[in-house]
């Protein structure tokens, strides 16, 4: 979790409101974020490929983020969590290409 | 929920299912020591990319990690790498490892997973010729791969045909061999298989049916294959993917029962009350096929894993294991997803599909729907895992997975 100001950076708010901040390099996912810094509250076990929607995570409508795939969107269709506007898979969102500086709140279960 | 904080799960296997099943006990409340023992060295590690994104070079060792240590520090996991056991001692409870240390156990699960099996033919050994199972073996076969001149892949299973779309991707020249008549018997029906055998050929893939290797040639390095049908082909890079064994040694000496995997209950249980399997190394009866079964995937690993846990820590919460079972596959620009257990002899009933360009087959025992298979369809196969849930369904209710009008309009409009 070291890095310098220019590095991209991810705000993990959990249900109970506590958040974990990281910074990564360019390329990396919200997912793969969570699991290397030992994020609770993502579990990602089909490796980022949008196949399990154990990644699910609420991001604000208003960031310009690009709109899910059509993969995306079928799949956040079965979240253990209710889908809302905000939902999106963690694995889909990289750091540099899709946003600087991002805040994701996790969901109570992700199975 | 009973006071646990005297008691030890010793978890012997640090993959999808070991990793898992020590997450889950945390989240499922339980107090208790939890001892995690991994063959391998080095942090524990996903393994659906090795044949994928990670062969090809575009993840780094970094991106495959299953949890960090800090993680498994956290959650208070003892976690013991490039540790082997040598005997489980089941009237003591202990295990000893391979370091000379004994550890005491009050519930051990066995997630040792799978290995590769390789070919009783000549030249097994040969350098150039290798399986994939590991971190390594990705590793090392992607670096042979920039400068083969023939990758030829013995085995028209999912894990070879998945390191061929990788390499001919990437460029290089890729011969499949499979025994069978087709592509993928075992795992799916003849219409998705003959689909992708067909984006394989338009890849430039050459696929060689009903032909097996009698040897690996070469001279202390590998330069040919010799195939069955008498004909020899020219290689310096082979991968054999023909299927994988349980890793069942430790468990057999322990006098478990073993047949092809460790044989448990409906809840998981193997033949001794404290000791459970999951993962690719556990046979269990299955409400989907209505038969003992052995199945290797990350859902089968991770839903077994969370089981077992759940059931540790509250017993008589858990009935029996029985989430359906699902599988992917990418290949190229396709996704194959598979609901259910289907048998080599099942019909098949092509479905209409939500996207163009997409496939969706139902495969049908009787009159019940036993699989769905789909290709570029997570529509169809979301459906599918809601319509399976509890077990193969009658085949009248195929109309709930097909394209609505509606969807088929779209799909068309796109075409």
């Amino acid at each position: 979790m070291q890095g310098n100001a220019t590095m991209p950076a991810i705000t993990f708010v959990h249900p109970d409101g506590a958040s974990d901040r990281v910074e990564v390099t360019d390329g990396v996912s919200v997912m793969r974020a969570a699991i290397q810094n030992g994020v609770s509250g993502i579990v990602g076990e089909c490796g980022g490929q949008a196949m399990c929607a154990t990644c699910h995570v609420y991001v604000d409508t208003t960031l310009d983020l690009p709109t899910p795939s059509d993969d995306e969107d079928e799949m956040l269709d079965c979240t253990a969590c209710d889908r809302t506007d905000e939902s999106r898979l963690g694995c889909q969102l990289h750091a540099g290409r899709d946003f600087e500086a991002i805040e994701v709140r996790l969901p109570e279960r992700q199975v | 929920m009973t006071d646990a904080s005297h008691d030890s799960v010793v978890i012997v296997g640090a993959g999808q299912a070991g990793v898992t099943m020590a997450q889950s006990l945390r989240d499922a409340g339980w107090s208790g020591e939890i001892i995690l023992i991994g063959a391998e060295h080095g942090t524990p590690y996903q393994r659906p990319s090795l044949s994928k994104q990670y062969l090809a070079g575009h993840e780094t060792d970094d991106d495959l990690i299953l949890r960090a240590p800090e993680a498994l520090e956290r959650d208070g996991v003892r976690y013991l790498a490039g540790v082997r056991v040598v005997v489980i001692e089941r009237e003591l409870r202990t295990i000893l490892l391979d370091t000379g240390a004994t550890v005491r156990y009050s519930d051990l699960i066995l997630a040792t997973g799978s290995a590769p099996r390789r070919l009783p033919v000549p030249g097994m050994d040969l350098p150039g010729v290798g399986v994939l199972r590991s971190r390594d073996d990705s590793a090392s076969l992607r670096a042979r791969l920039i400068d083969a001149e023939h990758f030829v892949v013995v085995g028209g299973g999912f894990l070879g045909l998945e390191a061929a779309a990788t390499a001919a991707k990437a460029g290089s020249r890729v011969t499949v061999l499979e025994f069978d008549t087709r592509l993928l018997t075992r795992a799916i029906g003849a219409t998705a298989a003959t689909a992708l055998a067909e984006l394989h050929r338009e890849h430039g893939v050459d696929i060689r049916l009903e032909n097996a290797v009698v040897e690996f040639m070469g001279d202390g390095m590998l330069t040919g294959v010799r195939l069955s049908d008498g004909s020899q082909l020219s290689t310096d890079l082979a991968l054999v993917a023909v299927g994988a064994s349980p890793i069942v040694d430790v468990a057999e000496r322990a006098g478990l029962t073993v047949a092809d995997g460790i044989v448990t209950d409906s809840r998981l249980r193997t033949s001794d009350p404290h000791i459970f399997a999951i993962g690719d190394c556990a046979r269990y009866p299955s409400i989907h096929a209505a038969a003992d079964v052995r199945l290797e995937s990350v859902q089968n690993a991770t839903d077994q894993a969370r089981f077992v846990a759940s059931r540790l820590v509250d017993d008589a919460a858990a009935t029996a294991y029985g989430s359906v079972p699902w599988f992917w596959s990418q290949q190229y620009d396709r996704k194959l997803q598979i609901v259910g257990l289907a048998l080599p002899g099942d019909d098949e009933r092509v479905l209409p599909a939500t996207r163009a360009g997409s496939l969706a087959v139902a495969r049908v025992r009787g009159e019940a729907i036993v699989a769905v298979e789909t290709i570029n369809d997570p529509k169809i196969h979301m459906r599918a895992r809601r319509l399976l849930a509890d077990g193969p369904v009658d085949v009248a209710r195929i109309a709930e997975l097909s394209a609505t009008a509606e969807e088929v309009g779209t799909a068309s409009a796109v075409a």
